[in-house]
């Protein structure tokens, strides 16, 4: 157990740099503000705080990079959950249950679930990294553009079980996202697609629309009654959830922590891509799949664990191999280049001590940001206590502005509003709008990767069963996807079975 | 139970398969549009790609399968005998008021227009202010002072905190 001895050695280190430990509790709180504010995601913010750290000694500088890092990417949940905001891309997964409890007057447990479920998922995914970096270093590189191509198949066919109670309506949804995730250039000619001539469409508006579908779209239903009065799901309750509901929920936290490592170990997966699949695989596994969309806790537990499972999967091929696996440790691996430190097998060897010091601080962010998380909650749980009146246009004043921080377009605070008004249109007639989201996120990775492959196999689409983790993606897809036609087929059976039998017995 | 409560049960249903209908021909119309216009794309040129307009295409195709499944699924129940399900109508159930909802949506867009000429920190004090007196919060004194509080802290936390330089107007450039 050498790992375990230099991770107390790194401990041991940490404890003679209170500086670092302090910029680690800086950076924590800034990721979590940074995260809950829509359209300002983990990458802006470890951008953002990159230009202070030139000055700094490496600890200090890596440790508050990786705070805004893993704060960022719990920071999502908590306005996903309190106002259906999702500050992250990875946080609109958590939204679709997070948000359903808060209606039901459960905020203050489904916030303390989402809080714990980062925290073991976080906290398993570093020490995951400590012990076993460069065995899953190697797993994740055997993924070409095929594996991708076929992950984002699976990413896609978790629309089915994300459609609520009409499959069609959410294919729909699902199909007008991936239609919509093709404007812009296209990724083999860069020729620009259904862009009308407008340049700020050569990228797919992805977070305008997601804050439209999701936020804006919220505000404009509550517009609908008067605002007066105090929200109905005012109290925020118990925060810390019993540990007899929560041991019920152990099980799906490691399996989506586990899910969230793999993922994000993959170069081009990141959080979001793990919240998706993990609410996916936690429905699959669960022995209540119908409460999932109306207020189920395992569901925000799942997507949390798994989200914040990918920060320490990210990391992986980044330190071990020095490829960047999203934006986020892009910009790291430059914070490491500019401090010196050149990423890769022989960082390990040539710098175990800053290393380990590193993941022991790593391991303390993700304390701080459960004592820090759990410490705000009451206060952010006062939001809810605001009348309508004042909450429902802050709402939408945060909107207009998190949208235009993006890109400072105002076409995109443009996109945001048509999104908004179409999100509002699709809840009136049950049309839900995660599909549109999760279609936008995959849709680009399936297009490029699967046009890649082709490439790469000389024009011939033997790649998609000759690969064995393609042919196995690309399986568990199509169960995925037909897994909800085939039970609802059977239930229609049952309960044909069950009419007929009254009707003979009445006869 | 009265005739109207009868009706009015029935009359939802079919009011939303035909609303449904009209969705699934809307979209059904976009993704004819996509398949029209990227039959324009050019090729890339490479013996091994696929081209451009062969995802817009296959989306487009699975889309009108689909609203077709759904216009047909909800003429069938448009032509089905009616049942008579009543819903009881819920005495504490606020009645919804599509008119805020326009009018907020309305003065949404027409904010994101003022904003280009005057800016910011004006557009969304007067936007807030008047969102708040369509609400039903009508203060004189608080209705603009919790405008220019909520957006002055937008402000800082944006343009000071994070560096987001927020529009000026062209009317102050």
């Amino acid at each position: 157990m050498q790992e375990l001895d230099l991770l107390m050695n790194g401990f041991a280190a940490l404890l003679h740099q209170p500086f670092a430990l302090l910029l680690s509790v800086v950076g924590v709180a800034v990721g979590i503000v940074i995260g809950a504010m829509p359209g300002l995601t983990a990458t802006m913010g470890v951008a953002i705080l990159l230009p202070f750290t030139f000055g700094m000694d490496p600890v200090s500088g890596l440790l508050m990079i990786s705070g805004v890092f893993f704060g960022g990417i719990y920071g999502g949940s908590i306005t996903a959950i309190l106002l259906k905001i999702p500050g992250t891309p990875a946080a609109a997964a958590t939204a679709i249950d997070g948000f359903e409890l808060t209606r039901q007057g459960k905020a203050g447990i489904a916030l303390g679930t989402a809080t714990f479920s980062s925290f073991i998922g976080g906290t398993l995914s570093i020490i995951v990294l400590v012990f076993m970096a460069p065995l899953l270093a190697s797993v994740a590189l055997e993924f070409s553009a095929s594996e991708t191509f076929a992950l984002a198949v699976f990413g896609l066919s978790i629309i089915a079980s994300i459609s609520g109670e009409s499959l069609v309506k959410g294919l729909i949804a699902g199909f007008v996202g991936l239609l919509i995730s093709t404007v812009g250039l296209d990724p083999m000619g860069g020729f620009p697609r259904f862009t009308g001539g407008f340049t700020e469409l050569m990228s797919v508006p992805f977070i305008p629309v997601m804050i439209g579908l999701f936020a804006a779209a919220e505000a404009f239903k509550a517009m609908e009654e008067s605002g007066v009065l105090k929200n109905k799901a005012a109290a925020l309750g118990r925060i810390i959830p019993p540990w007899s509901s929560y041991k019920r929920m152990l099980g799906t936290v490691l399996r989506s922590t586990g899910l969230g490592i793999f993922i994000g170990a993959i170069p081009g997966a990141g959080a979001d891509i793990a919240a998706f699949v993990s609410y996916n695989e936690a429905k699959r596994f669960s022995k209540t799949p119908e409460n999932f969309g109306k207020g189920e806790l395992s569901a925000v537990a799942a997507c949390e664990s798994g989200a914040n499972g990918c920060t320490g999967g990210a990391l992986l091929p980044m330190l071990t191999l020095g490829i960047p696996g999203d934006a986020v440790t892009a910009v790291m691996l430059g914070a490491l280049t500019l401090q010196g430190l050149q990423p890769g097998p022989l960082l390990f060897k040539e710098h175990s001590d800053l290393v380990f010091t590193l993941f022991a601080g790593m391991l303390f962010c993700y304390v701080v940001m459960l004592i820090m998380g759990l410490g705000c909650l009451r206060f952010m749980g006062k939001i809810l206590q605001m009348p309508k009146s004042i909450l429902t246009p802050a709402i939408l004043a945060l909107c207009v502005v998190g949208t235009y921080a993006i890109n400072n377009s105002m076409f995109d605070i443009g996109i945001m509003l048509i999104a908004g008004v179409i999100g509002y249109f699709m809840q009136k007639w049950d049309f839900p709008p995660s599909p549109i989201v999760l279609a936008l996120i995959m849709g680009p990775m399936a297009e490029s990767s699967f046009r890649r492959a082709l490439s790469l196999s000389s024009g011939s689409y033997d790649f998609l069963y000759t690969r064995p983790i393609t042919a196995a993606f690309l399986l568990i897809a199509l169960s995925t996807l037909f897994y909800p036609v085939f039970r609802r087929y059977q239930k229609k059976r049952q309960q044909r079975g069950l009419q007929l039998a009254a009707e003979n017995g009445a006869a | 139970m009265t005739h109207s409560q009868k009706s009015a049960g029935t009359g939802n249903t079919d009011r939303s398969a035909r609303m449904e209908i009209i969705i699934g021909g809307l979209v059904l119309l976009l993704a004819i549009a996509a398949i029209v216009f990227s039959r324009k794309f050019p090729s890339t040129g490479l013996a091994t790609d696929i081209g451009s307009a062969r995802f817009p295409l296959v989306y487009s195709c699975a889309l009108i399968v689909l609203c077709a499944v759904l216009i047909a699924r909800n003429l069938a129940k448009l032509k089905q005998p009616k049942t008579e399900a009543v819903t009881e109508p819920d005495a504490e159930a606020e009645v919804p008021n599509y008119r805020r909802t326009a009018i907020g949506i309305a003065v949404s867009a027409l904010s994101l227009f003022a904003m280009q000429y005057l800016g910011y920190a004006l557009v969304t004090a007067g936007y807030l202010s008047f969102l708040m007196w369509l609400l039903g919060m009508k203060h004189k004194a608080w209705n603009p002072l919790l405008a220019i509080v909520i957006t002055a802290l937008l402000y800082f936390t944006f343009s000071t905190g994070l560096n987001v330089p927020l529009p000026v107007g062209s009317l102050f450039e």
